[in-house]
């Protein structure tokens, strides 16, 4: 039985990977799952600089679902290459490392260092609900500074991809914001600029209220839902944006069990993230793995591509 | 080393109003588990509730012969969670991850003190009773709590601090039983009428305003401890950055946002920031 998926140059011992922010940088889990037997570990994203992210309270829970609003915090790129990549190469599976920047400069710059250090694969993060692209807009790029993040705009996300695939060869995943009219539209633009992968969707964003209080029950007053409750609208998405692209897609939301996942590659998705699930069993990725295979096994699937996107209508 | 296990509930049983004791079978844990260090526990088992709930350790039970030993935790009911736990009966089972965060530094230099103070607010009393019994063994320190509660019915684990050796002060918000007024105000009035060789040191677990007022007292009094801080948490492990408080570094005077789950949930007393 084949479970090996390719992600533009990376060839995946399975489709099962960890979604960015959920996993830390699998230093976190290693006491309680075999991190080496997933397909990719996508990292915390980074940043040029350090981020200190924002004010606590930081996560609410909704129904079947969690909102959250860290902000990006993180050690920026020289600690993460100094003081966690090299734990996360010697893991033995595909290391997807998240880039986020606010301007084309910056991404580039994180691009082009990740590579030397011989990263392999970036997932651009165009789509943060958490934090504020506009403030670092200059004026004359109104277009950009209207939407809260690059994948809000199609024409955005197009510049920055592109930017990157003409200073990189990295294989680049474009991880794309479900806060839009129309995903396939900003699908589009990342694959014309030459992404490799489309992973989706990020969170959406939403907003929860204490009413004792009638505080928001985060400090950022928004924040991204994520879980179970998002599932049926991300494998809507990943529905809609298999079918428009040619390149792979990540299919992510609200997966916690090997059901949920084949749901997504039926769907169109060529690999899956597993995010919250991990919070509430730090295993659920590596048993979702093992469903996949009892599944192929009993439905005589040879190879797990041959799954992909081959819903029944 | 954090385990992720299923445990086997032995008892569940209502304590006070609105609290609960819960005893388990945990393997793993019962040799691991030190003072102020906590549990993820997944008290439903769909997806609503979705997130695990942390809960302190009340207390080791010593079982004799080849019987392991248990793990208790005592809880108040405060929502949708903790309101599932309630359900849970003798030989159920629950995934417990643990040991999780710090837990209480009890080395030599604060075990050599002549005076240590226990500070705790409502629930938060519930780690220090784990503590207490710690000290009593390994300190010949006066050990002195100060527990505080909304109201008389909330006030818990009063008991198992004297069995330990501890003198107990109460306060309650309304003067139903105790001190009426904040746990801290007690405090503060205690160190004001005393005089003292040394300067007492201070553990404490309860709310913000409660932690926030000894950060306070502290510093006017010039005392050093360690609190500990309760908040929602995501994975429980240091991963998702959900869970933080803002501190500051004491040597370089720089602050930053840091993990309660993982880098706490006890903090020097002097090191959070506290913000509004």
């Amino acid at each position: 039985m084949n479970l090996h998926v390719k992600l533009g140059k990376l060839k995946l011992k399975n489709p099962v990977t960890v979604a960015s922010g959920t996993f830390g940088y699998a230093k976190e889990f290693e006491d309680l799952v075999s991190v080496k037997s997933l397909g990719a570990i996508i990292t915390k994203t980074i940043t040029v600089n350090p981020r200190l992210g924002n004010p606590p309270p930081r996560l609410a829970e909704t129904a079947s679902g969690m909102l959250n609003a860290i902000g990006l915090q993180n050690e920026g790129l020289d600690n993460f290459l100094k003081f966690k990549y090299p734990a996360l190469k010697k893991i033995g599976t595909e290391v997807i490392v998240s880039i986020s920047a606010q301007t084309k400069k910056d991404f580039i710059f994180l691009a082009q260092n990740l590579e030397s250090a011989g990263v392999k694969a970036v997932e651009v993060n165009l789509s943060c609900p958490n934090i504020s692209y506009a403030a670092n807009n200059s004026k004359k790029n109104q277009q950009i500074s209207r939407a809260k993040s690059f994948a809000q705009d199609a024409k955005a996300t197009y510049d920055v991809v592109s930017a990157l695939r003409k200073k990189t060869k990295l294989t680049l995943i474009v991880k794309l914001t479900p806060n839009v009219t129309d995903i396939t539209e900003i699908a589009l633009a990342a694959e014309r600029a030459g992404a490799d992968v489309l992973s989706l969707v990020n969170t959406f964003l939403g907003m929860a209220i204490d009413v004792e209080t009638r505080l928001p029950k985060i400090a950022n007053i928004t924040g991204g839902l994520s879980g179970p409750a998002i599932k049926p609208l991300a494998v809507r998405m990943v529905y809609d944006v298999a079918r428009a692209v040619k390149i792979p897609v990540i299919g992510v939301g609200g997966i916690m069990s090997a059901e949920d996942a084949l749901e997504f590659m039926i769907a169109g998705a060529r690999a899956i993230s597993v995010g919250t699930a991990s919070f509430v069993n730090p295993k659920a990725a590596i048993e979702i793995i093992e469903g996949l295979k009892l599944y192929c096994k009993e439905n005589k699937i040879k190879d797990i591509n041959k799954l992909v996107g081959k819903i029944s209508l | 080393m954090i385990y992720d296990v299923k445990a086997t509930i032995v008892s569940n049983t209502k304590i006070a109003h609105d609290v609960y004791r819960l005893e388990m079978d945990v393997p793993k844990l019962a040799t691991k588990l030190r003072p102020g260090q906590f549990m993820h526990l997944r008290v439903g088992t769909g997806i609503d509730p979705l997130l695990r709930r942390p809960f302190s350790t009340y207390r080791i039970i010593k079982k004799r012969g080849n019987k392991r030993d248990l793990v208790g935790i005592i809880y108040r009911v405060v929502g949708k969670g903790t309101d599932l736990l309630t359900q849970k009966c003798r030989g159920e089972q629950i995934d417990v991850l643990g040991a999780l965060g710090n837990g209480f530094d009890i080395s030599p230099k604060f075990l050599k003190k002549s005076q240590i103070i226990l500070v705790g607010g409502g629930i938060g009393v519930v780690p220090l009773v784990y503590l207490a019994e710690t000290l009593k063994k390994k300190s010949k320190a006066e050990v002195i709590a100060f527990i505080g509660a909304a109201t008389k019915q909330d006030i818990v684990c009063i008991k198992d601090l004297k069995e330990h050796g501890c003198k107990v002060n109460i306060s309650t918000d309304d003067g139903t039983q105790g001190y009426k007024g904040y746990v801290s105000d007690m405090l503060e009035q205690y160190l004001s009428d005393t005089q003292c060789f040394e300067n007492p040191y201070i553990y404490a677990c309860g709310p913000f305003p409660m932690l926030k007022a000894l950060s306070m007292l502290a510093c006017k009094f010039g005392l050093d401890g360690q609190v500990s801080v309760d908040e929602m948490m995501g994975c429980g492990i240091g991963a998702c950055l959900g869970c933080v408080i803002k501190t500051k570094n004491l040597s370089d005077n720089t602050s930053g946002y840091k993990r309660i789950c993982k880098d706490g949930p006890v903090f020097d007393i002097n090191e959070i920031v506290w913000e509004d």
